[in-house]
């Protein structure tokens, strides 16, 4: 890409970021302490929901589906779909429950829910969970920068980095929401264009062509989003309940909701967060789909990995790739900010807060905040030049917070009970542990630990506390009585 | 072919939103919520 491009997506990006930022910051100098972290509890409709949308969009959504498409079709679109899924879940539950309590991280409510204990071995694997997240993205940054320029993933790693630490660093969560709203915008232009122009581009007769070319080859069923049987059942099915019931629970998806105006604000942001997220899915299918059908790109070495993104470098000028860098780097900053902030979030409420300074001030929580993104943002970009194989990393991340979601169920709608709340935290990431460091897989028949991380996780957990809950007393949800419910508010 | 996976996505979401409204309301419903 030629340099006077490079330098304008950098410089844009600066003056969007930077410029908002200090902006909010200094229209919004409220002393809460909910101010940095949850805006002051007051985003609007729109920014809650675009917040929503990219907070689950980053670097699965674009390399990862263009590299499934490659293997299995337009089935692939289901990543997209298993989070349209998650985001009803949370605008019509998980997001609202978490707001009506009034609690600033997942965690809290745990505590709330069972007690100290189980607030703190949460906040220690979630927040582990997070800066795993955070790796994958700040790599998904770098191989971005180093597909469409001649820079090495290393490189484009630091920079986008720095760029995510910006995005946040001002204003919080606040100065995520606006970014992300403008972001958004160029986002979906840079697709739509690339797109026209891939199609435009394309021998023949365009996108009919690649149709017919899947059809006329037996391969009809890479058309349709529906896949085969086969592959609706182990890939699109597996999506949905690795990404339901890990993220739906996760702290960098509930934080967004934490800070909305009201309960009605989030019911209301579903309308645009599903379809913002899910039609992504649709424009990488089908870029992904028109790469595979022209011989030269699917004979290159490694095609799933490198076809789409080379036809793209083929087709596009530079000023498109420009755009289109522009709007993949919109779409992975976001995720790597609101991770950054819900892990410093998590770390300065649930531990530093919790822990040793309960008295401490709005000013030292921004304070503690503004220094744990920038520790955590910058180790991450470091371990990112290691490489770690970007899906893999994320089932087996998701699995360990499948347990949370369970006891998180359990603690608002059935029964709390500590002892059996901790039990089940720590059995199911035992047996997640043993699952992918021992030979464990192999002595109950199967050939690896793959991808059932998720499964194996989920059927621990809800033996663990399903055989606890029927053992034990406990007490009753937080959200099963009206008057536990107004307790709750009151404390 | 774009448009035949963009209409599929498309109403395949606005089932799973109305799904999941429809579920809402159903269980807000039964517990007086």
């Amino acid at each position: 890409m030629d340099m006077p491009l490079l330098i304008g997506v950098l410089a844009y990006e600066l003056i969007v970021i930077v410029g908002l930022g200090v902006w909010l910051q200094t229209r919004h100098k409220s002393a809460s302490s909910d101010e940095f972290a949850l805006a002051g509890r007051d985003l609007p409709m729109p920014v809650v929901a675009v917040t929503l949308a990219l907070t689950v969009l980053g670097t699965a959504h674009i390399l990862g589906v263009f590299e499934m498409t490659w293997m299995m079709g337009a089935v692939a679109v289901w990543f997209s779909i298993a989070h349209v899924i998650l985001l009803t879940f949370v605008c019509l539950g998980s997001g609202l429950w978490v707001r009506r309590l009034g609690v600033a991280t997942v965690p809290q409510l745990l505590n709330q829910a069972f007690g100290i204990e189980t607030r703190l071995l949460v906040s220690c694997v979630m927040a582990g969970v997070l800066f795993g997240i955070l790796t994958v993205e700040a790599q998904g940054i770098g191989i971005i920068f180093a597909t469409l320029t001649d820079w090495n993933i290393q490189t484009g790693a630091i920079v986008g980095g720095t760029l995510g630490i910006l995005y946040v660093i001002f204003a919080g969560m606040r100065e995520i929401g606006w970014v992300n709203l403008v972001n958004a915008v160029v986002m979906y232009t840079g697709l739509i264009i690339a797109t026209i122009f891939v199609a435009v581009s394309l021998p023949g007769d365009g996108f009919a062509d690649v149709g017919n070319y899947f059809r006329e080859t037996d391969q009809a069923s890479v058309l349709s989003i529906w896949g085969t049987p086969d592959l609706l059942v182990n890939f699109a099915i597996v999506n949905v309940v690795a990404v339901l019931f890990s993220q739906s629970i996760n702290q960098m998806l509930l934080q967004p909701a934490m800070a909305a105006k009201s309960e009605k604000t989030i019911r209301r942001a579903l309308w645009i967060a599903a379809p913002v997220n899910g039609l992504f899915g649709v424009f990488a299918v089908a870029i992904a789909l028109a790469a595979r059908a022209q011989p030269e790109f699917a004979a290159l070495e490694g095609a799933p990995k490198i076809g789409t993104t080379t036809m793209l470098l083929t087709y596009l000028p530079p000023w498109l790739a420009a755009i289109l860098l522009a709007s993949f780097l919109a779409a992975i900053l976001s995720t790597f900010a609101i991770i950054a902030l819900s892990i410093a979030t998590i770390f300065t409420n649930d531990i530093f807060k919790a822990l040793y300074a309960p008295n401490a001030s709005p000013k030292t929580q921004t304070f503690v905040i503004r220094l744990v993104i920038v520790i955590v943002a910058g180790v991450a970009i470091a371990v990112a030049s290691l490489l770690p194989p970007i899906l893999a990393a994320m089932i087996w991340l998701f699995a360990w917070l499948v347990p949370v979601f369970w006891i998180f169920m359990s603690g608002l709608f059935w029964k709390r009970h500590q002892a059996i709340a901790v039990a089940t935290l720590l059995s199911a990431w035992a047996m997640n542990a043993a699952w992918s460091f021992t030979s464990l897989p192999q002595l109950l028949g199967f050939e690896s630990a793959e991808a059932y991380n998720a499964y194996v996780t989920t059927v621990v957990s809800v033996l663990v506390l399903l055989i606890g809950n029927l053992l034990v007393q406990g007490k009753p949800g937080l959200m099963r009585t009206s008057s536990d419910h107004n307790a709750m508010e009151a404390a | 072919m774009f448009w035949q996976i963009f209409i599929q996505s498309l109403v395949l979401i606005v089932v799973i939103i109305l799904t999941g409204q429809g579920l809402a309301a159903l269980i807000n419903r039964k517990h007086g919520d």
